[in-house]
């Protein structure tokens, strides 16, 4: 197989599988810490760090048999190799933490006893050990398929054989590497489901969950890193294979990016109320109260300020009258009082902060909605059978309110980019009737215009009045056929107008000199139709 | 987001049964992570303006360098953006022109490519279209922008060098063989005096100076006014001829048309063929055709220049009669103009037209673009009527001209 490598070597060879092997250790972190509540005395860092240094292992090997070619039996037996080896090893690192004497003691029970070299503490980290390993191995057959650029390979000569079939039906690598993506999120999102799960689990029975903080952050991190990537990866051999030329920085740039884009919104999650003091409804009809009886307080210094003001005016002209009070600025608002709040100024920041916590759940509720509505309505709406019904109507109705909210929004962006552009106008020439033109001060350009709109005022005044939405050109087809006479004339000062009004050529002297002329014998001809009528 | 949205209901659902805060941050960063990433690409891609830079005109033959613009107006970087650029077959080597970009904040980049001008005609580069998206690549964003660049491929101009049509048209800025003719603003020297000289060719100055009366002497000159009429009836063409000679008589009325607007002579043109900038025929006017006034200057020479870049053949009984065309257009010519009648073969009625345009003062020439075993026989019968006909079946033909 030609093989063609994207990407950046070590985002594929070392920092994916490194991400990988993390993120698989930490899900096996919250039973490693529940053994070690369970186990008293036992340490199971070793645990994790040999975890992770053997699920890199599994994903670097797996790369290595795939080059060797090695499937099918082969490929079980090589890993059924690689399993004991990793369990009789993860027994020797546990003696990091028992140290050497207690190697040496077990040592000697294992030669008279070979069976306690598997005890009961072995064997509940090999339950846990084992589909971790085999986790690894499963993204790591993702990531290699993500990674390597693969093209098909040659067809087999014989176009009538089995081989040549196959190959024909064969998966583009493109949309296999889609696929792998897709099943390294489901991976992603099933282990995530299960560190949740597991996590509720242990706080609610054994522990509290705070301690596994630290493995399920990293855990999330990392999966939506690594996702990043792989969509990167994907994206790449795509346009890698379509041989469209990609900006060389791109990969750094998606790192650093999207890295910045991660940190920026786990910190504005960090800021957000992760607690209520009370119930949406209470909480956002409080908040609304709040701002309202802001802004009364507002207007309502407003008002008091001019009217001490003019008391102040008042004041100086009649000596007699008393000093107004002055009026006090408006403070934070002061939550209402009542049985729910909590007393004192937190107690406007708490349902504040109560409040965006509720929007915040019911926004996602929201869209939890929208996605029922949208999957099980959406084609129906947008059927016959809809027609007529009142919820059909309703969503036509909402569809239509949708478009018609769209547009104005397009419309006000549209005027306001509008009022953003300075104008550039043409020195102004006004053809008012009424006001004297100087014939001569006008450019060739505005003088082709000037002949063009002359003629079309003096044809309405013999009978044909150019229609409101008529182009220049209909407008000449109706007066070819009413002044025949007059076509290559019309013609001629029609094309000299719509190149002077529509175009950016320049217009010369000798050409408004050209225009003049037929416009003085359109002139003369319809003056004399004005006549005649 | 259809993988992610259970997920984010059991975060919520374990984040309110344990009601630990850490699962509440995380289910936001996580739907934020989601929503703000489809934001960010949504924004970012639409804040992307787009411009393209380059010659609107190209004569056959030319290379043009496109300068594709690219600014991110916004104050979000923009992840990943494929251009794609639709260029027409006949301007390019290839169909399509890709790249793939990111773009931070206000970053601007130039992109170019090459358009080769291989064929005549009007063309109008994109759709360029623009896509982005996120950062988890739950969706993507398509922005077409519809700017409708247009390039005009001119014809093949062949140089001519010598046309020796005829004219009669006097005061010109040719100079002209005829010594009826005269152009009384160039001087070629002086004479004696002789009786019967106008008053006003005499040229006091140097009688005073030599002492006897001189009067002046004229160059003799002609304008060239021509009026160049093609046939794009598709009626009048072979089908087997059909494409050669319509681009041959369009070169021939190109090159005709450069080479007496270089001499500053007054060219029109009027052709039944189809401008594909006029509106389609309608009811009203079923049958169409193009022309542009008797004019000089090189404005006007790019106005010809446009048109037979864009002009097409006519269907079959769309085009106005060629007949009909020729005598309604030469009529804005002036007397003594030279009336270039380019037409795959010889109508029926032709010879009785030109005939009628040799009567009003008009110097017809009749150029023939199909090989026709009868020219002989056409060339004599419009000598007969004191007009010449020319065959042109190749470009090798033209140098007769040259």
């Amino acid at each position: 197989m030609n093989a063609q490598k994207t990407g950046d070597w070590w985002v594929e060879n070392l920092l994916r599988p490194v991400l990988v092997a993390a993120m698989l250790v930490c899900l096996i972190a919250p039973l490693t810490r529940l053994f070690e509540v369970l186990f008293s005395g036992w340490d199971g860092t070793y645990f994790l760090v040999f975890g992770f240094f053997a699920g890199l292992e599994g994903i670097l090997s797996e790369r290595v048999l795939q080059k060797q070619r090695i499937t099918g039996w082969g490929y079980l037996g090589s890993r059924a190799a690689e399993a004991l080896v990793l369990v009789i090893l993860m027994k020797l690192a546990s003696y990091t933490t028992l140290g050497l004497d207690q190697l040496w003691a077990d040592a000697l029970r294992w030669q008279t006893d070979p069976g306690s070299f598997f005890d009961g503490m072995m064997v509940y980290i090999s339950l846990v050990f084992l589909p971790m390993w085999l986790g690894s191995l499963y993204v790591a057959r993702s990531l290699r398929e993500l990674d390597v650029m693969g093209e098909k390979s040659k067809p087999p000569e014989d176009k009538t054989s089995i081989q040549y079939y196959l190959w024909l039906i064969s998966p583009k690598p493109a949309r296999s590497r889609q696929e792998e993506l897709e099943r390294l999120a489901s991976f992603f999102v099933w282990g995530g489901a299960v560190l949740l799960l597991v996590s509720a689990v242990i706080h609610q029975f054994v522990f509290s969950v705070q301690t596994l903080v630290l493995p399920i952050l990293l855990y999330f991190a990392l999966g939506v890193a690594l996702l990043s990537q792989g969509h990167f990866s994907v994206l790449h051999a795509g346009w890698a294979m379509e041989r469209v030329p990609i900006q060389s920085n791109i990969a750094r740039r998606w790192l650093l990016w999207g890295l910045v884009f991660l940190v920026g919104v786990a910190s504005v999650a960090l800021l957000l109320p992760a607690s209520y003091a009370a119930g949406p409804i209470r909480a956002l009809l409080s908040l609304f109260g709040s701002i309202l009886g802001f802004v009364f307080e507002v207007l309502f210094f407003v008002f008091s300020l001019i009217i001490y003001l003019l008391a102040l005016l008042l004041s100086t002209i009649f000596p007699s009258m008393r000093e107004p009070i002055r009026p006090t600025a408006p403070g934070t608002p002061a939550a209402p009082a009542g049985p729910m709040w909590s007393s004192g100024e937190g107690g406007w920041l708490e349902m504040t902060l109560t409040a965006l916590f509720w929007i915040l759940i019911l926004s996602i509720v929201g869209y939890a909605f929208y996605r029922f509505v949208r999957d099980r309505l959406g084609p129906w709406a947008e059927s016959e059978q809809a027609e007529g019904t009142w919820w059909g109507r309703l969503l036509g109705w909402l569809q239509s309110l949708w478009r018609w909210f769209q547009d104005w929004r397009r419309g006000v962006q549209a005027q306001l980019r509008q009022r953003r552009i300075p104008r550039v106008r043409e020195p102004s020439v006004s053809l008012s009737p009424f006001r004297f033109i100087s014939l001569r001060r006008l450019s060739p350009r505005q003088l082709v215009r000037y002949f063009y709109l002359s003629t079309e005022r003096r044809a309405a005044q013999a009978g044909q009045p150019r229609g409101t939405a008529q182009t220049p050109y209909e407008y000449q087809a109706e007066l070819d056929r009413s002044f025949p006479e007059l076509e290559p004339d019309l013609e001629g000062l029609t094309a000299a107008f719509v190149g002077a009004r529509y175009s950016r050529q320049s217009v010369q002297e000798d050409e408004a000199a050209a225009v003049k002329s037929l416009w003085q014998r359109i002139k003369a001809a319809l003056l004399r139709r004005r006549r005649q009528a | 987001m259809g993988r992610l949205l259970p997920f984010l209901i059991l975060l919520m659902a374990v984040a309110f049964f344990t009601r630990v805060e850490f699962f509440f941050y995380l289910l936001y960063a996580l739907f934020g992570i989601f929503v703000l990433g489809r934001l960010w690409a949504q924004r970012s891609v639409r804040a992307v303006a787009l411009q393209r830079k380059h010659e609107e005109r190209l004569f056959w033959g030319d290379q043009v360098p496109v300068q594709l613009e690219i600014r991110n107006t916004g104050w979000l970087p923009v992840l990943w953006l494929r251009l794609d650029d639709g260029v027409p077959l006949e301007l390019g080597s290839s169909a399509h022109h890709r790249w793939v970009i990111s773009l931070a904040p206000h970053e601007r980049q130039v992109l170019s490519y090459t358009l080769r001008g291989r064929r005549r005609g009007y063309y109008q580069l994109g759709p360029l279209v623009t896509l982005g998206g996120d950062l988890l690549g739950s969706t993507t964003y398509k922005v077409p922008h519809h700017d409708g660049d247009l390039v005009i491929v001119y014809p093949k101009i062949v140089p001519l060098r010598d046309l020796g049509l005829p004219s009669q048209s006097p005061f010109g800025t040719l100079p002209s063989r005829q010594r009826l003719f005269e152009d009384p603003t160039r001087i070629r020297g002086v004479r004696d005096y002789q009786p019967g000289d106008s008053l006003r060719r005499m040229d006091w100055k140097t009688s005073a100076r030599v002492g006897a009366l001189q009067v002046r002497r004229y160059e003799p000159t002609m304008a060239l006014e021509t009026g160049i009429l093609l046939n794009l009836d598709s009626d009048d063409y072979p089908p087997q001829h059909c494409r050669d000679a319509t681009e041959r008589g369009i070169v021939v009325a190109a090159s005709l048309a450069t080479h007496l607007i270089e001499k500053r002579q007054a060219v029109s043109l009027a052709t039944n063929g189809r401008d594909p900038l006029q509106d389609p025929p309608s009811a009203e006017k079923a049958r169409t055709a193009s022309a542009l006034p008797l004019r000089k200057g090189r404005e006007h020479l790019m106005q010809v220049l446009d048109l037979l870049a864009r002009i097409e053949r006519t269907g079959e009984d769309e085009a106005v009669p060629f007949l009909d065309l020729l005598s309604r257009r030469t009529l804005a010519l002036p007397w003594g103009s030279t009336v270039v009648v380019i037409t795959p073969r010889e109508v029926a009625g032709l010879f009785d037209t030109l005939l009628t345009l040799r009567r009003r003062g008009l110097l017809p020439i009749l150029v023939l673009l199909l090989p026709d075993l009868e020219f002989t026989l056409t060339a004599r019968r419009a000598d007969q009527i004191g007009t010449q006909a020319i065959r042109i079946w190749s470009e090798q033909d033209l140098d007769m001209w040259r």
